[in-house]
């Protein structure tokens, strides 16, 4: 995959990012606070399906954009997971190295 | 100058239990502009996702040069399509935008100036006209084998619609263009090869006169 087309699912991305990117905080926060991964996957899991139907169903127009860059849709669905996934797993770490550094202090 | 020819042919496309498309043909080539004509509903923008690839038709085979397409718009440089309505995020700026499609925006300033001091605005704060004309110089500029134009003349005011006349104009030497719109003189007016759709079937219109035979409209041409 070349730069051009990561830098254009950064762009599909970049469009809707505030709520997976709260999302994933958020289920960050809960995680170290009680300390139950089962339910902040689900929820992570339920809210990009939400946010995926949202896109899919009421942004339809949109898409056209990034079919005339040669994507389908199962490109846009797999590169906007696999960008989630990384965004989710960064605040993972994000909120591991606070914690350590807090205990370091 | 290399021959370049996209026929898609037996296109059936089915929108629940009514049949919108009943095996459709069109062929475009380089240097002619193809235009499509046709009452509303009648298919014309089905006929343009469906060569494009966008939109899941029955059946639908596109081929290029002898070569059957599989997917055409994943296939990089070979076609691109511009929708009724705008499809261009709103929070992009045209220098963005242009970037993304290799497109020299010099090459579009040299046609339309009137861009120069909107560069670096974002989609979103531009007037639809100025979105619209935008979009269609943005494919046109493309470097693909064939744009696909659905109503390129729609909301552009008649001055900027005479220079976008003499560009695709310009543009049909480098590559095949097929459009359709409701201002069909000026569809007749730039197109080389002409097709009716009606009921569900193409028809190639070889004597512009004959549209008033199909009753597409009222006197003749």
């Amino acid at each position: 995959m070349g730069l051009k087309r990561i830098q254009n699912l950064l762009l599909f991305y970049k469009g809707y990012c505030l709520m997976p990117i709260a999302v994933s905080a958020c289920c960050a926060w809960l995680f170290y606070s009680f300390g139950d991964l089962t339910a902040q996957v689900f929820t992570k899991i339920a809210s990009d399906g939400l946010l995926l139907f949202f896109i899919f169903s009421f942004r339809r127009q949109e898409l056209y954009y990034y079919y005339n860059l040669h994507f389908t849709k199962r490109s846009l669905v797999l590169g906007y997971l696999v960008i989630d996934l990384l965004v989710f797993s960064l605040w993972f770490w994000l909120l591991k190295m606070a914690i350590w550094l807090r205990a370091c202090l | 100058m290399a021959e370049s020819v996209l026929i898609a042919e037996n296109i059936f496309l089915n929108i629940g239990n009514k049949e919108i498309l009943n095996g459709c043909t069109i062929r475009a080539e380089k240097g002619n502009v193809t235009g499509l004509l046709g009452r509303n509903g009648a298919g014309k923008s089905m006929i343009l996702q469906s060569v494009f690839g966008a939109r899941h038709s029955r059946e639908c085979d596109v081929f290029w040069n002898g070569e059957k397409m599989q997917n055409p718009c994943q296939k990089v440089g070979f076609i691109n399509y511009l929708p009724q309505f705008q499809f261009i995020p709103s929070h992009l700026s045209l220098k963005m935008v242009s970037r993304q499609f290799n497109v020299v925006i010099s090459e579009i300033l040299a046609f339309f100036p009137e861009f120069e001091a909107d560069v670096n605005k974002c989609i979103g704060e531009m007037s639809g006209g100025q979105v619209r004309l935008f979009s269609v110089l943005l494919l046109l500029f493309a470097e693909t084998h064939f744009t696909l134009l659905d109503e390129p003349f729609t909301h552009i005011s008649p001055l900027y619609v005479e220079r976008l006349k003499g560009l695709i104009a310009a543009k049909k030497e480098q590559k095949g263009i097929i459009l359709t719109d409701h201002m069909y003189r000026l569809v007749l007016e730039v197109t080389d090869v002409l097709y009716l759709v009606k009921d569900g079937q193409t028809t190639l219109i070889k004597e512009r006169s004959n549209l008033a035979l199909y009753k597409y409209v009222n006197e003749p041409v």
